[in-house]
């Protein structure tokens, strides 16, 4: 899956947050974790979608991970799905935050690789996105 | 504080003590640390307290108010619960509200039917705390499902028609949509014809809020002038208003160590203090409109010690710093808050016990106010059983447990009275470090909070990943209870209903009236933007003009966004 162009490359990240969110905490440390990981990580803080969009595009990341303090996350995601999936853009997409359990098939139907709530271990995210 | 002979014997006796445990194989465990970092020995002694003085002490209600402001008691005048409530539209959230009532909430917990206040503490949902009224694209999925839905009038009067204002405490959760909420609250209250001399509002004031976590919306060179603006207009239009919040939970929940967070939300204060003197305004007549908004942590005594040493910090720089007489501008009351970052999601009951300890330190440190957080947070906004039990947390503690007798009970304790020393120390120097640093301001545009606070966070959990700290539950004791679903949904069609609502609220407007009122709000801007101390002033009574015309909080706060903001995505 994604767009690993041989050994050599490392693997690319992107990190958002939606523009209507509160609370980088989380995903910030995540950043300096996977940094630390040998990850490549763009962290772009708040973003409305049709940018998160536009710069998994231009990155040509690996992987984009979105954490969700507050709602709309049910909204956010399909949109930035959708509009990947028109461009022809395939990526493993991880999802963490507030989100409720019975989302979780829902999103996973969708395309939601994976998705990593409060108490997750680090090394669960970092063994997702390195491997 | 101990004469010479007690310190002499008890000297003799912790050395008796090391003796002993030196032959101990796991004596290293006993070099243990605060939460936040200090580290601590086994037991305190009076040779502990050698830098403490009995006048650094003192005794409550006394400065330098290290023991709290009160003079008796909380049994008899009770502490205040602010917790806030607020889901789905104004009718729900008044629902709720009315709820809690008949469960015995009011503002001051004790108090007797005939004095009895109300408390309003309305967290907004996020759409609306960004200025996006329901209808708006960005709001989509989000109407009043984080707080309530509050975009125009007919908010405010679902929420507020028939209740006395006066005697009714209003706060509103939206730290970027301060002057719109206001603004509004107090146009509603002129068209009920309630004196906005007899309001009792908590104006958060918080311009430098979402800082803490990045996602401000407006940079710190405009986003200052908002403090003096607001506090100027309170002071003299609504005389018995708290005017600025100075919080302490932001940064503590951002990753703030206790001293930190002291040192921090001080800075905070002597800053918006400075600038409103620089708009000629008398720090003995609004410092005592002041308040605090602290963090709780589950480190009780770090705690009980935070508080106090920030009692003692502040009588000290108001005192000697900014020369205060009125006695009351050295006594920062303070509404701390549980932390939401400490509540877990894992078997989310177990944070009923984590909030009543929390609860339980805010009470041993003299807060004037007690919010008790709902256990299910970290799934959803509160349902109603866990906000019932917040509430039932802080009677219980008052009525059940006694400790509302006796003033400060943990002063004099060794440990605590050292500690509260300790955290003074360290925010003194932390205070020197942000002047050396260029002031307040500069150590937001350089990052320096930030990057303090990020730092913090990072080893808190590494702590938690390399389980050198144990969270039951999950990190230790783990057990498996499947995905946690939200236990609390907003009623379905809330959004259609505040779609539809704004729509026609806005259809039945005077139209030029509207668009006058909105030029000039925009002009304000532009000139507070451009001239900066001498349009002090001219903002608050715009806005005022744009809430009288019926426009909206999307409308108004999104003009304040473009013009003083990183800009506006509602308005392309």
């Amino acid at each position: 899956m994604g767009t690993m162009a041989g050994n050599s490359r490392k693997v690319r990240v992107l990190l958002a947050k939606s523009d209507q969110d509160a609370h980088d905490r989380g995903i910030r440390y995540i950043a300096e974790v996977l940094r630390d990981a040998g990850v490549e990580v763009i962290f772009i803080r708040y973003r409305i979608c049709e940018e998160v969009t536009e710069i998994a595009l231009q990155e040509d990341v690996d992987v984009l991970g979105m954490g969700f303090y507050s709602s709309g996350y049910e909204f956010d995601i399909p949109t930035i799905l959708e509009a990947l999936k028109a461009k022809g853009k395939a990526l493993k997409f991880m999802v963490g935050g507030i989100i409720s359990g019975d989302e979780v098939p829902k999103l996973k139907a969708i395309g939601v690789d994976a998705i990593f709530g409060p108490g997750t271990p680090t090394e669960d995210v970092v063994r997702f996105v390195a491997h | 504080m101990f004469e010479d002979a007690i310190l002499a014997q008890v000297k003799l006796m912790v050395e008796t003590w090391e003796r002993k445990v030196a032959k101990r194989k796991d004596k290293s465990k006993l070099k243990c640390k605060t939460a936040g970092g200090i580290p601590i020995k086994p037991f305190y002694t009076p040779g502990d307290l050698a830098g403490t003085g009995q006048s650094e002490v003192g005794i409550p209600g006394q400065f330098p108010y290290t023991r709290g402001f009160r003079e008796v008691p909380y049994s008899l005048e009770g502490w205040m619960m602010r917790q806030p409530v607020a889901l789905g539209l104004s009718k729900d959230t008044r629902a709720r509200m009315e709820y809690l009532e008949k469960l015995g909430w009011q503002l001051f917990i004790g108090e007797d039917e005939a004095n009895r206040l109300h408390v309003q503490n309305i967290a907004l949902d996020i759409c609306s705390q960004q200025g996006y009224d329901p209808d708006a694209p960005e709001a989509r999925g989000r109407v009043g499902r984080d707080g309530t839905s509050l975009s125009n009038m007919w908010d405010f009067e679902e929420l507020y028609e028939g209740k006395d204002l006066t005697k009714t405490e209003v706060f509103f959760a939206s730290p970027d949509g301060q002057l719109p909420c206001l603004a509004a609250y107090l146009v509603y209250a002129e068209r009920r014809g309630v004196p906005w001399d007899k309001l009792r509002l908590k104006v958060s004031n918080l311009w430098y809020h979402s800082w803490y976590w990045d996602a401000a919306g407006y940079p710190p060179k405009h986003a200052y002038k908002l403090g003096p603006e607001c506090i100027a207009f309170f002071r003299k239009h609504v005389p018995i208003a708290q005017v600025a919040s100075v919080t302490g939970y932001s940064p503590g929940e951002t990753g703030a160590t206790p001293s930190q967070e002291v040192a921090f939300s001080l800075a905070t204060a002597m800053f918006i203090t400075e600038e409103a003197i620089k708009v000629g305004l008398d720090p003995d007549d609004f410092v005592p409109h002041f308040y605090g908004h602290d963090h709780t942590s589950l480190d009780l005594f770090e705690t009980v010690a935070k508080f106090r040493a920030k009692r003692r910090m502040w009588a000290k720089i108001f005192r000697d710093k900014f020369g205060c007489q009125n006695p009351m501008a050295l006594r920062l009351r303070n509404f701390p808050q549980t932390a939401g970052s400490l509540l877990q999601r894992n078997e989310p009951e177990n944070n009923i016990v984590r909030v009543t300890l929390m609860a339980l330190a805010q009470v041993l440190a003299g807060a004037d106010g007690v919010w008790a957080a709902s256990f299910d947070e970290c799934l959803n906004i509160p349902s109603q059983r866990a906000a019932q039990i917040a509430l039932r947390t802080g009677q219980i503690i008052f009525y059940e447990t006694n400790v509302a007798n006796v003033i400060d009970p943990l002063g004099g304790s060794y440990y605590v009275e050292w500690l509260t020393s300790e955290i003074e120390r360290r925010a003194w120097e932390l205070l020197n470090t942000i002047e050396e640093k260029g002031g307040y301001l500069n150590c937001w545009e350089s990052g320096w909070f930030r990057s303090e606070l990020a730092r913090e966070a990072r080893k808190w959990q590494e702590s938690i990943d390399n389980k050198e700290r144990t969270i039951v539950g999950v990190n230790d004791f783990v057990i498996d209870e499947g995905e946690m679903s939200a236990l609390f949904r907003i009623r379905k069609g809330t959004e259609q209903e505040a779609v539809e609502r704004v729509r026609a609220f806005r259809a039945r407007r005077d139209h030029e009236k509207v668009e006058l009122a909105l030029r000039r709000l925009r002009a304000a801007l532009e000139d507070m933007k451009a001239s900066w101390p001498e349009a002090c002033g001219n903002l608050m009574p715009a806005m005022i003009e744009a809430f009288r015309a019926d426009c909206t909080i999307g409308e108004t706060q999104g003009l304040m966004k473009e013009v003083l903001g990183y800009g506006y995505y509602g308005r392309q």
